[in-house]
């Protein structure tokens, strides 16, 4: 949350995710180095870095679009969540130096420019077997580039939640160009099952990540609506006891993505879009007072919606009321930042 | 995530897993298949038990083996490879086989190639239609 430009807002949780992250990408890399030099001893430095970079890129990539359905399908995996724009920007710098070692390996030797050499020294662009592979991996590379020049909150308050979100939604496009770039490239070279199991495996448990959270999801909305009692208005949502204190339940009436807070005695209902970037306010908890994103940690107060003092970010908030131990909640929505009474759970 | 958003994700995942599948498996199909070799040249043929006349090059050890029953042959014990990519037999001014780059090689003689003594063995460079070498057989 930030009302100044700030390069990284750094804190504790972010210098351990992102040692975490370091000391996995190293262990990696060394681990990748041993392995190539034991089975392949005649191996050049360029190629070794140009496979590891390859390699370990590809499998960051694989694994930053598995977090978001996982997070999803099971709340324990929030915290990879809190930091994966690091990641991203990360896998963008080790694709780039594959991609860069690669152009200079093979591309920059020529009498014509290494760039152009990319697009023009194979031009088999109707065979699917002897397809300019490369070609596939720039374009994938020029997508993670801009999502990692854009990656910084200053572009996502510029560009409008909405665009930022559309333009990082081109990482879907990057990961099947990088898909084919494996598959018609190193894949046609090595014609190895081991490689091609690898890769299958990533794919499979992606779209399977993906479908099932998607499933979940949807069906979740509909027991909402087809449960939901209708009574002035208001809709019943639940028992008070079915929400976990300082946690909240989601629900979808009329169009309002809401969720139910419960906390100190009392429940509120707030929109559940976090004004950052979309997150799912309902999938946090209360932290001092606060209901805290678990994206990037975007606070609100519970009672009116409003970011605390000095940050601007407001919430639209419901009309919620209590009756006989079950919470009712009205789906039509107040302004930004308008205060309403929280309903008190009797004892 | 906005609900239109979520919305936009399924469909993308919906779509993308087909087409993500389909390419994956059109990759697969289209992998180079394993080159079989074919074999240079036909098993070779043992050796029949006589030799009738034998000539030696730098390269080449050459017999003639023959048998009144069984027929005859003509046994290359080849030393060292030629410095010719290819090099055709003419045994008579007949075609009756190409020399290998190394290891024996036997090719049979019909019984009308052998009327008249002496025989004439000729290995040409096709390419360049020149000879190679020449040799006199006179069992």
């Amino acid at each position: 949350m930030s009302v100044n430009y700030t390069t990284v807002q750094w804190n504790r949780q972010k210098r351990r995710y992102d040692r975490i992250m370091g000391g996995i990408i190293a262990l990696y890399l060394l681990t990748f180095t041993l392995l190539q030099l034991a089975f392949y001893p005649l191996i050049s430095p360029e190629t070794l870095i140009i496979r590891a970079t390859g390699t370990l890129a590809f499998i960051m990539l694989q694994f930053i679009l598995c977090i978001g359905p996982m997070a999803r399908l099971d709340h324990r995996f929030l915290p990879l969540l809190y930091n994966r724009r690091h990641l991203g920007v990360t896998t963008f710098l080790i694709g780039a130096v594959h991609g860069i070692f690669n152009i200079i390996q093979f591309h920059s030797l020529g009498y014509v420019d290494p760039i152009f050499s990319v697009f023009a020294s194979n031009t088999h662009y109707g065979s699917l077997q002897d397809f300019p592979f490369q070609v596939l991996g720039f374009f994938a590379l020029l997508i993670l580039f801009l999502m990692a020049a854009t990656s910084h909150d200053f572009w996502l308050k510029n560009l409008s939640p909405r665009w930022w979100k559309s333009l990082h939604m081109l990482v879907y496009l990057a990961y099947g160009l990088l898909v084919f770039h494996v598959m018609l490239g190193a894949i046609q070279l090595e014609q190895s099952p081991m490689w091609i199991g690898f890769v299958g495996f990533g794919l499979f448990t992606l779209i399977s990540l993906h479908l099932m959270a998607a499933g979940v999801e949807k069906k979740r909305l509909q027991e909402q609506m087809d449960k939901a009692a209708v009574g002035e208005g208001f809709y019943q949502v639940c028992s008070a006891e079915d929400i976990p204190e300082n946690r909240a339940k989601m629900v979808y009436l009329e169009g309002q993505n809401i969720a139910v807070f419960r906390y100190d005695g009392k429940v509120s209902a707030v929109n559940n879009i976090c004004r950052h970037q979309h997150g799912p306010i309902g999938e946090g908890k209360i932290v001092d007072g606060c209901i805290t994103c678990p994206w990037h940690g975007y606070q609100y107060l519970p009672q009116n919606g409003q970011s605390p003092p000095p940050f601007t970010e407001k919430l639209e908030t419901y009309d919620v009321k209590i009756v006989d131990g079950m919470v009712w909640v009205n789906p039509t929505p107040y302004p930004e930042g308008t205060e309403r009474p929280a309903a008190i759970i009797q004892a | 995530m906005v609900p239109e958003l979520r919305k936009r994700h399924r469909i993308i995942w919906q779509i993308g897993s087909v087409l993500l599948c389909l390419g994956f498996a059109a990759a697969v199909w289209v992998l180079p298949q394993p080159v079989t070799q074919t074999q240079a040249f036909q098993k070779i043929d043992p050796p029949l038990p006589r030799i009738l006349d034998t000539q030696e090059s730098e390269e080449l050890t050459i017999n003639l083996r023959g048998d009144s029953t069984i027929g005859t042959q003509l046994e290359f014990i080849i030393k060292e490879p030629l410095a010719q990519p290819v090099a055709q037999l003419y045994w008579q001014y007949t075609f009756i086989g190409v020399l290998g780059p190394k290891g024996t090689q036997r090719f049979p003689i019909s019984g009308a190639r052998l009327a008249k003594a002496p025989y004439f063995l000729q290995i040409v460079n096709p390419f360049e239609k020149t000879g190679i070498q020449k040799f006199n057989f006179n069992p």
